[in-house]
């Protein structure tokens, strides 16, 4: 066929017309030549209502935003008991300063509206009584907690209105009152975050606790503020020993508690002159099992303030640091060698009195401390520091374990009679039985006064016991008049009989040096009056006691003792502490001996610890000697027996399959450090080339297993012993799966690895068998986990390392704001943490910046990532 | 390429036909695309998109909400609110109205739809505002979706229209009532 030019043009034409037309005819059909149309998802955020104002019903997904609305008369309630999916709480974050205005009630119930009631007590037996005991119980009873500040913005919440931060009190079944017992919520205090109590109200029945001791937040309770927290008293002797005491005749009274603390404040308080800190007494008493009634304005005992009414330590000027400091971070026990609270005195401040009245039925009993010496335990450590005075104007006693220091300009005038103890055994009267509830902690060294700036003894006043000082010109102002000290420390539970005490069981020792450092005067306080007629040896204005050689801070006794439990002590290792009385002694050295136990070795640690590890495959008890020298050369040695868990397997088999870079399959047995394997990285959300950086257990002999085989519904199978850890979808987290518990996850969605992709696949069936086998255990990396017979595993024994972020439930990566703000809560670590441990290639191949966002969520402690070292420090060391 | 297309060699013309055939496929192809998602067209397809143009009437079109959905409902501020609102933005091109005889009187009348992919957002949609004062609006009843007839003054001696039509969403805890968040589906079309 033979076209013309022409005919060329009319079919060109032809063409442009109908393929133009098709372009327009189709866009506009898509497009609309009178409509256009666009499809949007609604925007989401992951906010909830955190809290509501009762007045006007509105919900609130922050607390600032609540109080930035809320009008006087008005109240903001968070609400309690918010979870996640994974049942654990849900933090609620104040992330800007914020003000609870004047007039305005911010609350934080346990329950619905209540954040407090006085007739709710905790329940159960228990010999370690508070809410928040251990982790466990924190989870349990922790309803609502509060993070104020993250990262490095210093956040402050400045109270003028009231704050209530609610919590049950005392349990019946427990010696300790007044603690809290059931149910609470939680201020956590993030770094340079401050509380301002600037005239307002603070009712504290929970907990206001920092993340950790240095991260310098604190509470301050400003001029006409309130702080109101609760009264915990460790050894409350019972109403019948108080009424005994109440009707003593011929013998002096003493106090029906000796030990107790506010412990419920765990940061830095300052209280500035002109405010209050408040405590409420929640006391069990009767029979009937009824409470203190706290209501009563008399059962309120003012812990600080500038009133003289009942209150211990009356501010006239300046301001009071009060730092409780708990054994470990976010925990409080009962245990009296930790705990501990530093009482600064910045401020002219005298020693009052706590009094209440008990009433309750036909019971009617008082306590007020003048009548008798007013305690002060191991508990508390007080300083006087430059330009404060304090004036002992109440009778006051420094029991064992307590210490007083007056620093170079400090003063202390004694008004009345100050006992220094030297010891103290807190005994029943006829000696059957312990001191209820419990006797007063023997074994925990003398109650110190150092004096490196001035006493002031006035006429009536008198110290007995020994006066100690670290400088050379140190003051004490002696008055030449006699002087006395009344004492009388019975210290004993009266039995059912409820006649008045006849004798004392209790002994303390005393002892004045002179000025050439010799002790001139000693003896035992039992009962009654014991003058020093006209001792005129230290006189106003003469040097005293400094005699480095008869320094009083030396080592007196030393204990070991198990850390912790569960995975402090696991896989082969057992991690013990020495703990020195004192605390504070001058320690020189440290030296660890295996008394007995075979396959134990002992590795000393930095700090006061040591691991016990256990090489053999059964738990093995093992007899540890210690020997603790201090500064002077005093050496105290003590010996105590652990059981050192079996080193369990926690491994797959040499034949699981490995999946190498290259996408061929290795034998486990037959991998090594160095081999380049696929793993899955989190940040990233992919499936990448990773280093293997050790494969555990090769060197294990074989020998019969318990082999647990996994079967799932896309046809694939696996199998480990002991423990293994494996991606678990439906909790959304790495879980290790145990002989024990791994039925418990058939259902479960695990993670497969699929041509680059993730994914899922039921667990449908486990059965186990016995296998003469060797074993493997290889890690990688940085993620640690690594694809096993098309599985994404982790090696057991690493809790902790892992799952430290939350992962995106879809992509499995890290949910990339919560991970931000755990950073910004906990901080990343630097090498320079790590230092001490192994180069800095180590921490390179390990997800060691991450280490203090597992710390502060719990995951991990420092001992049991130093016991992970322990454990894997010749396999890292092959990757230098 | 217009050089080619003049040219007398027939194998230049022939593939010049293949060429344009190629061009226009290419253009039904970026219609497409176009029109969902905005992309550039080259100057290539510019001859059918050109008078393509000329029958739009709508342009510029963006969908913005002042509230964010939360796990207890609307949030706005940091508030729950039981309010909110989704405003939809877009340009009427006037030269087109006229051209293509949708004016009348000076008024334009158009339907606009909000369709989500759950019906039972529907319930939650209370009312619709204009941005201009004297539109009229009639809503129209729909299970599966929000529909109202507008009518509009428009100024004729303007070359567009910009108009911002408010729907106000309304309900506790809205968030209770589906287990996945809703998309919307916007549409306007002129009516005559």
């Amino acid at each position: 066929m033979i076209f013309s030019f022409r005919h060329i043009k009319k079919i060109l034409i032809s063409f442009m017309l109908f393929f133009s037309f098709i372009g327009i005819g189709f866009s506009s059909w898509q497009y609309g030549d009178n409509s256009i149309e666009s499809i949007a998802a609604l925007p989401t955020t992951e906010e909830r209502a955190v809290c509501y104002n009762s007045t006007t019903s509105v919900q609130y997904t922050t607390i600032e935003r609540a109080l930035l609305n809320a009008q006087s008369g008005q109240e903001i309630f968070v609400y309690p008991g918010l979870t996640k999916s994974d049942g654990t709480i849900y933090p609620i974050y104040i992330n800007d300063d914020c003000t609870v205005p004047s007039g305005v009630t911010l609350s934080f119930p346990y329950s619905e509206t209540t954040y407090f009631n006085k007739d709710e007590h905790g329940t159960g037996s228990s010999s370690s009584p508070f809410a928040d005991q251990d982790e466990n119980s924190v989870k349990k009873y922790r309803k609502t907690q509060v993070i104020l500040g993250i990262g490095t913005k210093s956040i402050t919440l400045t109270v003028k209105g009231t704050l209530n931060i609610g919590g049950v009190l005392s349990n019946p079944q427990v010696g300790v009152s007044g603690q809290t017992a059931g149910a609470y919520c939680e201020i956590t205090m993030g770094r340079l975050s401050t509380i301002s109590c600037d005239g307002g109200t603070i009712n504290c029945y929970g907990y206001i606790k920092r993340v950790n001791s240095t991260n310098g937040a604190k509470l301050e309770v400003k001029n006409g503020g309130v702080l109101l927290s609760p009264f915990v008293i460790y050894d409350f002797k019972g109403g019948g020993a108080t009424t005994a005491i109440n009707n003593m005749q011929g013998y002096s009274k003493y106090c029906p508690f000796q030990v107790f603390d506010f412990c419920n404040l765990q940061t830095s308080v300052y209280v500035y002159s002109g405010s209050y800190w408040k405590t409420r007494a929640c006391i069990y008493i009767g029979t009937n099992k009824t409470y203190y009634p706290e209501v009563e304005t008399d059962k309120i005992v003012t812990f600080i303030g500038s009133s003289s009414e009942k209150t211990a330590l009356i501010l006239s000027s300046g301001y009071i640091l009060v730092d409780y400091v708990p054994s470990k971070n976010g925990i409080t026990t009962q245990e009296s060698s930790f705990a501990k609270t530093n009482i600064e005195l910045c401020g002219a401040v005298d020693i009052g009195s706590f009094a209440l009245t008990i009433k309750v039925s036909s019971l009617s009993v008082s306590i007020n401390t003048n009548d008798f010496f007013f305690p002060i335990s191991y508990r508390f450590s007080f300083s006087i520091k430059k330009e404060a005075a304090l004036n002992v104007s109440k009778k006051v006693k420094l029991m064992n374990g307590a210490s007083l220091l007056i620093e170079d300009g400090g003063v202390m005038n004694v008004k009345s009679s100050l006992i220094i103890y030297d010891d103290f055994e807190e005994t029943t009267k006829d000696q059957a039985d312990d001191a209820y509830p419990q006797p007063y902690p023997s074994g925990i060294g003398k109650a110190t006064l150092i004096n490196n700036g001035t006493i002031n003894v006035t006429e009536n006043g008198g110290i007995g016991g020994f006066i100690d000082t670290k400088v050379e010109n140190a003051i004490l102002n002696y008055h030449t008049a006699n002087y006395s000290i009344f004492s009388a420390e019975f210290g004993g539970y009266m039995p059912s009989s409820g006649s008045a005490a006849t004798g004392a069981a209790a002994a303390s020792a005393f002892q004045v040096k002179n000025p050439t450092g010799n002790i001139i005067e000693s003896g035992s306080i039992s009962s009654g009056l014991i003058t020093y007629n006209n001792y005129k040896s230290v006189k106003n204005g003469d040097l005293y006691g400094w005699n480095p050689e008869t320094e009083t801070s030396a080592i007196t006794s030393v204990t070991i003792s198990s850390i912790g439990t569960g995975q402090d002590n696991y896989n082969g290792l057992s991690v013990i502490q020495v703990i020195p009385n004192p605390s504070s002694v001058g320690r020189l050295s440290l030296t660890w001996e295996l008394i007995s136990g075979s396959n134990i070795t002992i590795s000393s640690k930095s700090g006061n610890a040591a691991i016990l590890k256990n090489s053999s495959s059964s738990a093995v008890t093992a007899e540890i000697k210690v020997t603790v020298t201090d500064e002077y050369g005093n050496s105290v040695s003590t010996s105590s027996k652990f059981e050192v868990p079996k080193k369990k397997a926690s491994c797959i088999l040499p034949t699981a399959k490995v999946l190498m870079a290259d996408g061929s399959y290795k034998l486990a047995g037959d991998i090594r450090t160095g081999d380049i394997v696929i793993s899955f990285n989190h940040e990233t959300g992919k499936f990448e080339r990773n280093k293997v950086i050790g494969n555990d257990d090769l060197n294990k002999s074989a020998q019969n297993y318990n082999v647990i085989h996994l079967e799932f519904t896309n046809g694939k199978t696996t199998d480990f012993v002991d423990e293994h850890g494996y991606l678990d979808t439906t909790l959304n987290r790495y879980v290790y799966l145990h002989e024990e518990d791994a039925s418990d996850y058939v259902g479960h969605e695990f993670a497969f690895y699929e041509n680059g992709q993730m994914t899922r696949s039921k667990l449908c069936k486990v059965s186990q068998s016995v296998m003469y086998t060797t074993l493997a255990s290889p890690a990688t990396a940085n993620h640690l986990n690594i694809v096993v017979d098309d599985m994404l595993t982790i090696a057991g024994g690493l809790t902790g390392l892992f799952n430290i972020f939350e992962y995106d439930p879809d992509t499995l990566a890290f949910d990339v704001d919560k991970m931000q703000r755990d950073i910004d809560t906990y901080g990343l670590l630097g090498y320079e943490y790590f230092e001490e441990y192994f180069p800095e290639e180590i921490y390179n191949l390990l997800p060691c910046k991450y280490l203090g966002v597992s710390i502060g969520k719990g995951l991990i402690t420092w001992d049991v990532f130093e016991s992970y070292v322990e454990k894997w420090e010749d396999q890292l060391m092959e990757n230098i | 390429m217009k050089q080619r297309k003049k040219t007398n060699n027939l194998n230049y013309i022939g593939g010049g036909v293949l060429l344009l055939c190629n061009i226009s496929l290419v253009c039904i192809g970026f219609s497409s695309w176009y029109t969902t998602g905005g992309s550039t067209l080259t100057g290539d397809v510019s001859v059918g998109v050109g008078e393509t143009e000329e029958f739009v009437i709508f342009s510029d079109l963006a969908v913005n909400t002042d509230f964010k959905l939360g796990q207890d409902g609307m949030v706005k501020d940091d508030e729950i609110v039981k309010t909110g609102n989704i405003s939809v933005s877009f340009s009427i091109n006037n030269t087109s109205l006229k051209t293509y005889s949708y004016l009348k009187e000076d008024k334009f009348t158009m339907r606009a739809i909000l369709t989500p992919d759950n019906s039972n957002f529907v319930s939650f949609i209370t009312g619709i505002a204009s941005s201009i004062d004297s539109s009229e609006i009639v809503v129209e009843d729909s299970n599966t979706s929000f529909s109202s007839l507008l009518t509009v003054p428009i100024d004729s001696t303007q070359e567009s229209t910009s108009l911002t039509l408010t729907y106000t969403i309304s309900g506790d805890n809205i968030s209770s009532y589906y287990t996945k968040v809703p998309s919307l589906n916007f549409k306007v079309e002129g009516v005559k």
